[in-house]
């Protein structure tokens, strides 16, 4: 029970964090994901059959994840896409992510064909339940309708709007 | 060597139950109220019980068990695989790193 609660609250806290700073519940997205992972590697009485090997694989993986993730992190902040680069972040990052390398690679090595095979089939599976919540978007969105046309801009928002396009693009003429 | 297929298609079954629940819990924690989630809900719960029907049938445990047992399936070889992904990871972390095709100046 304890694996089941804990993966609900991994999947809540990654569902609430993806919701973006528009919505207030997306703060407590990151902590709810870590209680869960907390959960998930605490001792439990009922986590005997068949989770439980599930979780000592994942407690194999921990080392290669959480240093494959934090060097994600570091490096694509870092990154020159994203304002200003940063160096010694790309550096860490990067010293993570082969540390991450260095951890995974027995796992790699040591893989069995029939575990491998279990695991397409699992990646094959959870892409055809991706498929049917498609359809269920799909379906939704083809049954809905455009609820109301919205109101004309009143005299102040046209003139806002007015002021923003001569600052923005008149100066760009300006220039020219 | 044999590959045996019943296995694979309980890895499959238990791949299915997994995105379901995690599509489930996603849809019910970002609820809000531009959210139609009525055919998306039924759509992925449908899934379940249909998978679950057929996992249980094939198995001499109840359906709870069966469940549980393909599901642990399908998330060990789904986490045996994962290191292959660092390979895609770093892919991508190498194109974040050196961009292609900048000029050399930083966008206003």
């Amino acid at each position: 029970m304890v694996f089941w609660l804990s993966l609900f609250l991994i999947f809540a806290g990654i569902s609430m964090h993806r919701m973006g700073p528009s919505f207030d519940r997306s703060r407590f997205g990151l902590p709810i994901a870590c209680i869960g992972v907390v959960f998930l590697f605490s001792p439990s009485p009922d986590s005997v059959h068949p989770e439980a090997t599930v979780i000592d694989s994942m407690a194999s993986s921990f080392t290669w994840l959480v240093c494959a993730i934090s060097g994600t992190y570091l490096i694509v902040g870092a990154s020159p896409n994203y304002g200003v680069s940063n160096p010694l972040s790309t550096g860490i990052g990067w010293i993570l992510v082969i540390s991450s390398w260095y951890f995974a690679t027995p796992s790699l090595i040591s893989l069995e064909i029939d575990l491998a095979l279990d695991g397409i089939a699992g990646i094959l599976g959870f892409v055809t339940g991706l498929l049917a919540f498609s359809l269920g978007i799909w379906i939704a969105e083809g049954r809905s309708s455009i609820v109301g046309v919205s109101k004309p801009l009143s005299e102040d928002e046209v003139r806002l709007v007015q002021t923003i396009l001569v600052r923005r693009i008149g100066s760009e003429m300006d220039d020219n | 060597m044999t590959i045996e297929l019943l296995p694979i298609l309980e890895a499959f079954s238990g791949g299915i139950i997994i995105s379901s629940l995690f599509f489930i819990t996603h849809i019910f924690s970002s609820i809000n109220p531009y959210h139609k989630p009525l055919f998306p809900l039924a759509s992925c719960i449908s899934m379940i019980i249909f998978v679950a029907l057929i996992v249980s049938s094939t198995s001499d445990e109840s359906v709870i068990t069966s469940v549980r047992i393909v599901t642990s399936d399908a998330a060990l070889g789904i986490i045996a695989l994962l290191p292959l992904s660092l390979a895609i990871l770093t892919y991508f972390l190498i194109g974040q790193t050196f961009p292609k095709g900048r000029s050399g100046h930083e966008p206003q």
